[in-house]
């Protein structure tokens, strides 16, 4: 059931999330069966988007089946929530803890994530 | 006012039974699991017919499996149910035993796990909600991503993250019923493949089959029944948690463990530095490393150096994974958690033949499932 999570505006990737207005909870993938914090639901519950920029807190590689190799990473949004996602560029020597990401879409059904921290 | 385990009535270990983890075979599941129940009934010298209440872990073995393995037992009519509870399933079936001693609907239950390797269904699966990531991540990127922040925290080699392996492949050498029984070298455990990030394949454990079953009894059961008393083991805790909200990037296993360990220290009135033996759910290298730390056996930071140093080594302050852990006894799910059980009674009797920890009084065996769930027991020799 892949709803919508991420969609473009003015070349930038916009994450997104939903929002608890009782607690200001906010979360990723958008789901909103009801808050994991307070467990307000319903009404109490919207979509919110979140910027795609953020910072690598892990980052690992995973071989692929074809003998191919993708970076990926859990990244701490700068609103919030923290995700996994695949970084596309740099690779990983030359990634690290604490870089500053956001996504990029090729248009196509993915988005990845890149540096923008030197 | 809600009791404790401990508060209740007294829950003995008077039986256990393997049948050895290996790598998915032909066997019919019935054969496995009743060479592991036949073997707890041996240990405790009891008899099926004392049996009241039976539960069975396990994730791949479809619906109802129990009945139609205990009626070659011979019928009873005992209480039976199946328990799932992702990798802790089989401990949940132990607690689900220990509960029913405990209450005093029983005198007498067993718990056991056992599975097949085969397709599992998962529910979060199913409902689909997914992630930015759009290729197959196993969950060993999870354990590679929270060794990547680990070791870069902590400045630990891959060396000191790949001792773990070889302490635990050295132990479960000795276990006949461990499915990876060979001595691993630190060069060994460092060689391709690489299944994610520095999680070679030797910090990986083996999936496989295999059965595991427990036998508990009351007070008034070790009375009337001929069962020797100068091998009991008393279960002193019982903690059965689920997942809370953590702050952003927290590993949320560590977490859950920690809360759940807290909880099982206080039910049990003893501290990390009583533990003699410890069973834990290291599928992966790094999770020994951050569960040590979690359940206090040392400060953050330093469980890499000591576990390379043989600090958690046979013989160490506490012997952690003597069984071999999942990463050497194997992890085939429904078992993993009732086998636990199983290694700690034996170690806490002294009956671990070469794996003996000496002088072990009190151990712990603890697991985590995907959900998450953590499920923390404590057992002490009498
Ligand atoms: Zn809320």
């Amino acid at each position: 059931m892949a709803a919508k999570m991420f969609r473009v505006e003015d070349g930038k990737v916009i994450i997104m999330g939903t929002e608890c207005s009782q607690c200001q909870h906010r979360w990723f993938p958008p789901v909103s069966f009801g808050c994991e914090r307070c467990g307000a639901y319903g009404d109490d519950l919207h979509a919110r988007d979140l910027s795609s920029t953020g910072q690598i807190y892990a980052f690992t590689t995973v071989p692929e089946r074809d003998g191919g190799m993708y970076t990926l990473a859990q990244v701490v949004l700068d609103d919030g929530p923290a995700i996994r996602a695949i970084i596309s560029e740099p690779g990983p020597e030359k990634l690290a803890i604490g870089d500053r990401v956001e996504g990029v879409s090729d248009g196509a059904e993915q988005v990845t994530f890149r540096k923008t921290s030197p | 006012m809600s009791m404790t385990l401990k508060q209740m009535r007294p829950v003995y270990v008077i039986g256990v039974g393997l049948d050895r983890y290996q790598r998915a075979s032909e066997r019919p599941y019935v054969e496995m699991g009743l060479t592991a129940i036949r073997a707890a009934l041996a240990d405790g010298n009891i008899e099926w017919q004392d049996v009241e209440s039976f539960y069975l872990g396990t994730l791949a073995l479809g619906m109802a499996p129990a009945r139609t393995m205990i009626r070659h037992l011979g019928t009873t009519g005992v209480a039976i149910a199946q328990v799932e509870n992702a990798s802790a399933s089989g401990s949940t079936s132990f607690r689900q035993a220990c509960l029913d001693v405990a209450s005093g609907i029983t005198d007498v239950s067993m718990a056991t796990g056992i599975d097949k390797l085969g397709p599992i269904n998962s529910a979060a699966a199913q409902l689909g909600f997914d992630s930015l990531v759009r290729k197959p991540m196993a969950p060993v990127a999870q354990f590679a991503l929270l060794a990547n922040r680990y070791m870069s925290e902590y400045g630990t080699s891959l060396e000191q993250l790949a001792s773990v392996a070889v302490k635990n492949h050295r132990n479960g050498a000795m276990n006949p019923y461990a499915q990876r029984q060979k001595v691993r070298t630190l060069e060994e455990v460092l060689a391709p493949p690489y299944i994610s990030g520095p999680l070679s394949r030797l910090q990986c454990c083996p999936f496989g089959e295999g059965a595991a079953a427990v036998l508990v009894a009351s007070e008034q059961a070790v009375s009337a029944l001929p069962i020797d008393e100068t091998r009991l083991v008393r279960v002193i805790a019982s903690v059965s948690r689920s997942e809370q909200l953590y702050s952003a990037g927290e590993n949320s296993d560590s977490e859950l463990t920690g809360s759940s360990i807290k909880m099982a220290f206080e039910q049990a009135e003893i501290s990390a530095d009583q533990l003699d033996v410890v069973e834990l759910h290291d599928a992966f290298s790094i999770e020994e490393i951050l569960y040590a730390e979690a359940m206090g056996l040392c400060e953050e930071g330093q469980a890499a150096p000591l576990i390379a140093a043989g600090e958690f080594d046979i013989g160490g302050r506490c012997a952690l994974s003597p069984s071999g852990g999942l990463l050497s006894m194997g992890h085939p799910m429904g078992p993993t958690g009732t086998g636990q059980i199983a290694e700690i009674t034996r170690q806490l009797r002294g009956e671990a033949g070469t794996r003996q920890q000496p002088n072990a009084k009190i151990g712990l065996a603890h697991m985590v499932g995907v959900g998450a769930v953590c499920l923390v027991h404590v057992l002490q020799k009498v």
